[in-house]
């Protein structure tokens, strides 16, 4: 079979797969190392070596040469230390993070196709060598191939080969006859058998070895070849390998003929014949050096041997096509019984009675069935957490910051779609704290009485059908007076604007806006965090922050547990119906006429238990026919927005809650304003699920626009709203009364009203 | 005739590999994770011959081969141990636990067949 048949290319994508998962199980317990350093689990140590040692296994087949150096050095450095001969200690941990770091990059790197520069890492390489085998400076693989020289003396030679095998020769499973084979493979054979060691039939022993063998070989082979088929069993059997001498020309003449029928293989690599005489001179004397008794099978490896009778978490690797799939389809199902249901109530009664048993059931199982299936998408966010403490390391380094972070709930569970959108913004999180939020060095913090090393602490926790990501610095905090003066200066807000703690600490989300003097090459990464809000809200989450100056900052990122359901609000508008997500619905009401406030721009507000809430008109942003226009008379919806704000969705009634499988629409159609994705209702009909964050933004460009079906005595002269809160307060006009209406809650509306 | 292998490694990457190989040649194999889902594997059947991985969690190669060697079902199977390290220590190691003989990574399709050949008949 030629190479070609055994191309192991198509094993890569596994390998770096399997690489990916390795190192985070290598970063989790390489974590563990450093905050408990006294107190070592074995296992870890056992496991990072194991992990080191099945990426170099597989480097090697794939010939990633680099790789397989680095990796080698840093698995005899685990080695060592799991066998007890080398101390831990904090420096020795830290060198294992770094080295962990550049097995990292080299993967990536052997992903990418390129190398990497070996002074990056020259350095950690030779103190890893120092450390393993007390060099600095030692060939990582040693190549044994390549240093064969090649046979200067290609004649046929005739090996006189003496074999007497052991009985662990056979109880290691090896087979005199297949030696025998294998010598046939390399030349011409004559063999003698030696039956004196066999005792009366009475006596036989299964297992124990009674023949003896004397070979002779002519063969263009080398010493290594022949002793190459004895590998195995050189300390199982006495064996004498002498060459007789070149100069019998005789045997030569006769055994030419039969060669040629049977050639020689020439293609392993041959040793001068100086060195294989040396070679076999230590082959002979060999088999006289008794071999060591066998160790004692239990007390080897207790731990092992105890473990078949544990309980063992068994599973199975799976393609997500395959998993998406089914989702998919339980989704489609989940439709179609909603369908059906539906059918039900049009039959006669007697028969639907019967049905709606069924259909009971029916709907039970299915929902049971889509939650069962839901659950193995759902994954620990451990192997996004797990890329943080490196995150960590390298920017503290950078920075020159002493920081360490603390993770907690890295086992709390969330869908595999949401995993993969996490990692973006809990990154941008991380570096914010670091950068903006702890001290610019560790002497500031000594100074204001806190501790040289800052925390870091990065938690995950369900709370109400969500997934909370909270991030948490011991930091200075906001510098609120920063904030605003930077907000003023970029026009994001206007100079006499008073604005509450919590609004000023939001200004952070805001577009455009950057408090870092210039861009750091840590946080600036041409990335605000604006956008990480926007993103997060795209996965219909939220990002939230609180600071205490002089205390810290915690960031706290909500979000859903799952892109492919949603509990939804079905409501109706005009012969339309949508979806709103529950999670956002805080209350639904019909205002009373008094409650209503037109602004001179055009936007509605209704005024709640005294705070004011915009207004937005679904009819009026997607051009819905038929729909009921007065507030009075249909529903508003109050939804919470992003940074904690609530508008109110005009919307005719409310059909009922349900469980809506989410269609994306960017996939299957086009994205759209202010609606996130689709869903199929009970009756096949198609429903958008309303996207309230970007209904806000559409409210507030829209409401400039006149209207002339709504708006009969328009004000020409108003002020328009844009897009940014710079407009949140705007001198507005309602009906006869002039007063500054602030829209959202945490303007403390109240106080500003009065005061003007 | 194909054999019947078992191929145990902790690593897919490797497993996926001498499975394509072996099957490549004609043979049969069964895969498991490590030294304790192999035994399960073999529960009671024969198999021609185990290739299995040194270091594994759960259970390693070492102990694997003891425990093969341990049941009279397979007491004379052939069992081919996986090493990187190419010094003697290993070697001695495996055979003092009973394996047959070993093969020596990095992973080459060619040496694998070669090295299965030679301890099979």
């Amino acid at each position: 079979m030629s190479t070609n048949d055994f191309d192991l290319d198509q094993f890569k994508a596994t390998y770096f797969e399997e690489c990916a998962e390795l190192l985070i199980d290598a970063e989790t317990r390489l974590a563990d190392l450093q905050h408990n350093p006294e107190n070592v689990d074995a296992e870890d140590l056992n496991a990072i070596f194991r992990v080191v040692h099945s990426v170099k296994g597989g480097a090697g087949a794939f010939s990633f040469d680099q790789l397989v150096g680095f990796a080698h050095i840093y698995e005899a450095l685990l080695d060592r230390m799991r066998q007890g001969q080398i101390q831990i200690t904090e420096e020795i941990v830290s060198l294992l993070l770094t080295a962990n770091d550049i097995l990292t990059n080299l993967i990536q790197a052997a992903q990418d196709g390129i190398s990497v520069p070996e002074e990056d890492f020259v350095d950690v390489k030779n103190k890893l060598n120092l450390l393993a085998f007390g060099e600095d400076d030692s060939s990582p693989v040693e190549d044994t191939e390549t240093t064969a020289t090649s046979d200067p003396d290609k004649g046929l030679k005739k090996y006189l080969i003496s074999f007497i095998p052991k009985p662990e020769l056979l109880q290691h499973a090896n087979e005199p006859l297949l030696l025998v084979r294998e010598m046939k493979g390399l030349g011409d054979l004559t063999t003698t058998v030696n039956t004196d060691r066999l005792p009366n039939i009475q006596k036989l022993v299964s297992d124990e070895a009674y023949f003896s063998w004397n070979f002779e070989l002519v063969s263009e082979c080398s010493l290594n070849d022949v002793e190459e088929v004895f590998e195995f069993v050189t300390e199982d059997c006495e064996l004498e390998i002498t060459i007789a001498s070149p100069d019998d020309t005789s045997d030569q003449a006769d055994t030419q003929e039969v060669s040629e029928t049977s050639p020689p293989q020439t293609s392993a690599p041959e040793k001068s014949l100086e060195t294989t005489k040396e070679q076999a001179v230590a082959a002979m004397q060999a088999p006289t050096i008794p071999s060591p008794p066998p160790p004692a099978a239990p007390g080897q490896a207790p731990a092992a041997a105890a473990s078949p009778a544990a309980p063992r978490v068994s599973s199975i690797r799976v393609d997500l096509d395959r998993v998406d799939r089914l989702v998919n389809m339980v989704g489609e199902l989940v439709i179609t019984q909603a369908m059906l249901r539906q059918q039900v109530d049009n039959l006669p009664p007697e028969l639907a009675a019967f049905m709606a048993k069924g259909f009971e059931d029916l709907g039970m199982h299915t929902r049971e069935i889509q939650e069962s299936v839901m659950a193995v998408r759902m994954q620990p966010v451990k192997s996004v957490f797990a890329r943080i403490p490196r995150l960590v390391r390298e920017l503290a380094a950078k920075l020159g910051k002493k920081v360490e972070l603390e993770t907690s709930g890295e086992h709390t569970e969330v869908d595999k779609t949401v995993i993969e959108q996490l990692s973006d913004p809990l990154i941008h999180m991380i570096r914010n704290s670091l950068d903006h939020g702890i001290e610019e060095t560790p002497e500031d913090r000594i100074k204001v009485g806190k501790p040289e090393l800052a925390i870091v602490n990065l938690s995950a926790e369900h709370r109400s059908g969500r997934i909370h990501i909270i991030v948490t610095d011991d930091g200075r905090g906001i510098n609120r007076e920063r904030v605003k003066s930077k907000a003023i200066e970029k026009g994001i807000i206007s100079a006499d604007e008073h604005l509450s703690d919590e609004a000023i600490d939001d200004l952070i989300f805001s577009p455009g806006f950057s408090t870092a003097e210039e861009v750091t090459d840590v946080s600036g990464r041409g990335v605000g965090m604006d956008v990480v809000r926007r993103n997060i809200s795209n996965l219909g989450g939220r990002i939230s922050v609180q600071s205490r100056p002089g205390k810290g900052t915690k960031f706290v990122m909500s979000l859903p547990l799952t892109l492919a359901v949603l509990d939804g609000m079905v409501v109706a508008v005009g012969k339309e119906k949508f979806i709103i997500s529950l999670t956002s619905i805080i209350e639904s009401l019909r205002p009373a006429k008094t409650e209503l406030h037109k602004l001179s721009n055009g936007a509605d507000v209704v005024s709640l238990r005294g705070e004011y809430i915009r207004l937005v008109r679904l009819h009026r942003l997607f051009n819905i026919p038929n729909a009921q226009k007065d507030p009075s008379k249909a529903l508003v919806v109050v939804v919470e927005i992003e940074g904690g704000k609530q508008v109110g969705i005009l919307v005719d009634e409310l059909l009922g809650q349900q469980q809506v499988v989410i269609k994306s629409l960017e996939e299957n159609y086009d994205p759209v304003d202010g609606i996130s994705a689709a869903t199929i209702l009970g009756n096949g009909m198609v429903a958008l699920i309303l996207d309230v964050d970007g209904l806000d933004a559409m409210a507030r460009q829209v409401n400039h626009r006149s209207d002339r079906n709504d708006l009969e005595n328009e004000n020409t002269d108003t002020t328009l709203l844009s897009e940014n809160s710079k407009s949140l307060i705007q001198t507005a006009d309602i009906s006869e009364e002039k007063v500054d209406i602030p829209l959202s809650k945490e303007t403390q509306n109240l106080e500003v009203m009065e005061q003007n | 005739m194909g054999l019947k292998v078992l191929a145990v490694d902790d690593s897919k990457t490797m497993r996926d590999m001498v499975s394509f190989t072996l099957k490549g040649a004609g043979h049969n194999v069964l895969e498991a994770a490590d030294g304790c889902e192999a035994l399960q594997v073999l529960g009671g059947d024969r198999v021609d011959l185990v290739i299995t991985d040194v270091n594994m969690p759960n259970m390693d190669g070492l102990t694997l081969c003891r425990e093969i060697r341990a049941n009279p079902t397979h007491r004379l199977t052939p069992i081919l141990v996986l090493t990187t390290e190419a010094d003697g220590d290993k070697k001695n190691e495996g055979r003092g636990a009973g394996a047959t003989g070993w093969i020596v990574k990095p992973f080459n399709p060619e040496k694998l067949l070669q090295v299965v050949n030679k301890v099979c008949p």
